[in-house]
């Protein structure tokens, strides 16, 4: 690790929290392509529609899934974040009370 | 004697196209909506990357980048569904016009399959003196069979070519790979054909002449994967830039109405909606206009669209009647202030000028379009007419007007219509401009309530010549007053944009123009009394846009004597409204 370290909250209030709200969204669009109307298309585009909505759903799946993920990463990321600031400030606590 | 008389075998009917055109647009609705969803995750997800000010460090990075690449890899997903989404309306719009054409060719059908019936009636009936005349029915019969069972195969091949078009749409974004990129969406024979298009600085006869040797399939294609590109292009068909610019309008309104329904909507966006609001607003004016009294409903066309043009003040020009085929078109230009927000007004001021033509025209077809494909200047007409409005946005808009006409022209090479450009305010000094400077390709030019004729010092300097530049002026119109009339030059104290177009030094054919509501001095809501139905002057531009200008009712011009103030003849006439032959324009008592 190079650099400083810089880390707020936000990271764990905001950013994780703004990531599983594009999981919603993409909850969302998974059901909007699921309920997609193809009963004015002919026929013969019917195999084609099914084709491309499937994809379509799947697209946006791992999408939801890679957002969750991004969001329970984040919140564990800063969970662990405060946790360790945590107990270095218990154990310089400790150091202080000792000398 | 036995004579044999071969009557045609009668034909079945055409089968009908699959599919409905409504059920398509809400499966393109659902896509133009899904795809709305994917550009705002991706801009939401680019927002997520940016940590820099509340976490710095190596797991910062990492997960930036990480982001960042996962950004990328969605980055073109909404387009490709967008792209997809225009193909299928483009399909349904077609599907629509097919289904049409079936029913008129079964209507054929049925007549011929009648006529068979009919002559075999008669060839009972009929003696052996007769068998040349039934001979010559039966001939005669065979040959419109011919022709039926071809425009049955016509119809048929034009039905698969659309639904192999749809089909190849779908599946050219149905994998991973196919999403994520640019041409994701996007049909081969879009692809194929987009190459051969001219640019522009080729000119609009380049632009007609390239597109009128594609295919019928390859122009659906190609509406549906560059709607950007053709909605704009001058010297395309009124039809495909219409088609073009609604595909554009509708995905403005669904994608920035789902932005706006989740939050998300930025500033800028916020303007772009609202020209997009204003624009379907206009359009369903014009698309359900029915002239008052009759039932002709001629329909409305979207000539130009680009919300986000000159700093969201927009560009815009919608139609009514159809520009394609009415043997009369005409242009409006507006003047200083006008936005894309105001087009619905303007559309309605098109609908009146198009009953004027109609009612009191010929017969013959007419078009109205508003154009606001310029720069409009912004200033406030109060404070600034006297000195800072000048000229130069007339001078631009005047170029961008006569490249129009021209594209306009270009669209219709072997079918040349008589236009009409009629500039108002302003926009009579951006007509002038483009009519003195810029060769504009009309056939008559009206000039309304002008603060002056710009570069032009005498009718003369017009490209139409002399005989086709009409001006229309209220004596009350305080911003008509600002011209230069005779020795008074109001240049002298930086006034005015030139010549005033309704003295006698400029030698415009003037026409009455005066209104019953018009105050008792010099003022500014009479400038904007030109178009009112039954009145004077939109009875004038009527007559002028139908091509009947010998018929206009002429008045005398202004003129300035050297002993005193300039004189207007039409100060002290009394005005008119709704009167048959000099200022009604529709059925009375409607509109």
């Amino acid at each position: 690790m190079t650099g400083n370290i810089e880390y707020s909250s936000q990271v764990r209030t905001a950013l994780a929290r703004n990531w599983d709200a594009q999981a919603a969204e993409l909850r969302a669009l998974e059901s909007k392509l699921s309920s997609a109307p193809t009963g004015g298309l002919p026929p013969s585009a019917q195999g084609a529609a099914r084709t491309f909505l499937a994809m379509w759903q799947r697209t946006a799946s791992k999408a939801r899934i890679a957002s969750e993920v991004y969001a329970d990463e984040l919140f564990e990321t800063g969970v662990a974040f405060e946790d360790l600031e945590a107990e270095i400030t218990r154990r310089l606590d400790a150091v202080n009370a000792g000398l | 004697m036995k004579t044999t008389i071969n009557i045609p075998d009668l034909l079945d009917e055409a089968p009908a196209p699959e599919g409905e055109a409504e059920g398509a647009e809400s499966f393109a609705t659902s896509l133009i909506k899904s795809a709305s969803s994917l550009i705002g995750f991706v801009e939401e997800i680019a927002i997520l990357t940016r940590t820099d000010d509340y976490w710095v460090g190596g797991a910062a990075d990492s997960y930036t980048s990480h982001a960042r690449r996962f950004a990328r890899e969605h980055e073109e997903h909404g387009p490709t569904l967008k792209r997809v989404a225009n193909g299928v309306d483009v399909f349904a719009e077609q599907l629509r016009t097919l289904m049409r054409a079936h029913g008129a060719l079964n209507d054929d059908i049925a007549a011929y399959n009648n006529a068979c019936y009919e002559l075999l009636r008669n060839v009972r009936q009929a003696d052996d003196t007769q068998a040349t005349v039934m001979r010559g029915r039966a001939d005669s019969l065979a040959a419109r069979r011919t022709v039926l069972v071809s425009e049955t195969a016509d119809l048929q091949r034009r039905v698969t070519e659309n639904e192999q078009l749809l089909i190849e749409l779908l599946e050219s974004a149905d994998t991973n790979a196919e999403a994520a990129a640019k041409t994701g969406g996007i049909s081969s024979l879009a692809l194929a054909a987009i190459d051969g298009m001219p640019a522009a600085s080729e000119g609009p006869e380049a632009m007609a002449s390239w597109w009128s040797g594609l295919s019928e399939a390859e122009q659906d294609a190609l509406i549906a994967a560059y709607p950007g590109r053709l909605g704009s292009a001058d010297g395309l068909p009124a039809r495909v830039r219409n088609e073009s610019n609604r595909l554009l309008l509708d995905t403005d309104l669904a994608e920035l109405g789902e932005k706006e329904a989740r939050g998300i909507l930025a500033p800028e966006e916020r303007k772009q909606l609202e020209n997009a609001r204003a624009t379907a607003e206009a359009l369903k004016l014009a698309d359900d206009y029915k002239m008052p009294g009759t039932e002709e409903q001629p329909g409305g066309l979207l000539w130009l669209y680009d919300p986000t043009a000159y700093g969201g003040d927009g560009r815009v020009a919608v139609a009514i009647g159809d520009l394609d085929t009415a043997e009369d078109v005409s242009i409006q230009v507006p003047g200083i202030r006008t936005t894309m927000k105001d087009v619905a007004g303007y559309t309605q001021q098109a609908a009146d000028l198009y009953e004027s033509a109609r009612f009191n025209g010929d017969g013959s077809g007419v078009a109205t379009m508003f154009w606001l494909g310029y720069d409009t200047p912004n200033t406030n007409p109060f404070d600034d007419l006297w000195g800072t409005l000048g000229e130069g946005r007339a001078k631009e808009g005047g170029e961008l007007l006569a490249d129009a006409v021209s594209g306009l022209r270009a669209s219709r090479p072997d079918d040349r219509a008589h236009l009409s450009v009629i500039g108002h305010s302003y926009g009579s000094t951006t007509t002038s401009y483009a009519a003195t400077s810029f060769d504009l390709q009309a056939d008559d030019v009206a000039l309304l309530g002008s603060p002056g004729a710009g570069p032009a010092d005498h009718a003369s300097d017009f490209s139409v010549g002399a005989d086709h530049v009409y001006d229309g002026r209220n004596s009350r119109d305080a911003v008509a007053f600002l011209g230069d009339e005779g020795w008074a030059r109001k240049d002298w104290v930086e006034a005015g944009l030139g010549v005033d177009p309704s003295s006698r030094d400029f030698d415009a054919k003037r026409f009455e123009a005066e209104s019953v509501e018009r105050g008792d001095s010099r003022n500014f809501d009479d400038h904007g009394r030109y178009y009112d139905r039954n009145s004077e002057s939109l009875y004038n531009l009527g007559r002028i846009v139908d091509g009947q200008t010998d018929d206009i009712n002429r008045a005398d011009h202004s003129y300035d004597p050297w002993w005193r103030a300039a004189v207007d003849p039409e100060k002290d006439r009394v005005p008119s409204s709704g009167v048959p032959g000099k200022s009604l324009t529709g059925s009375e008592g409607e509109g």
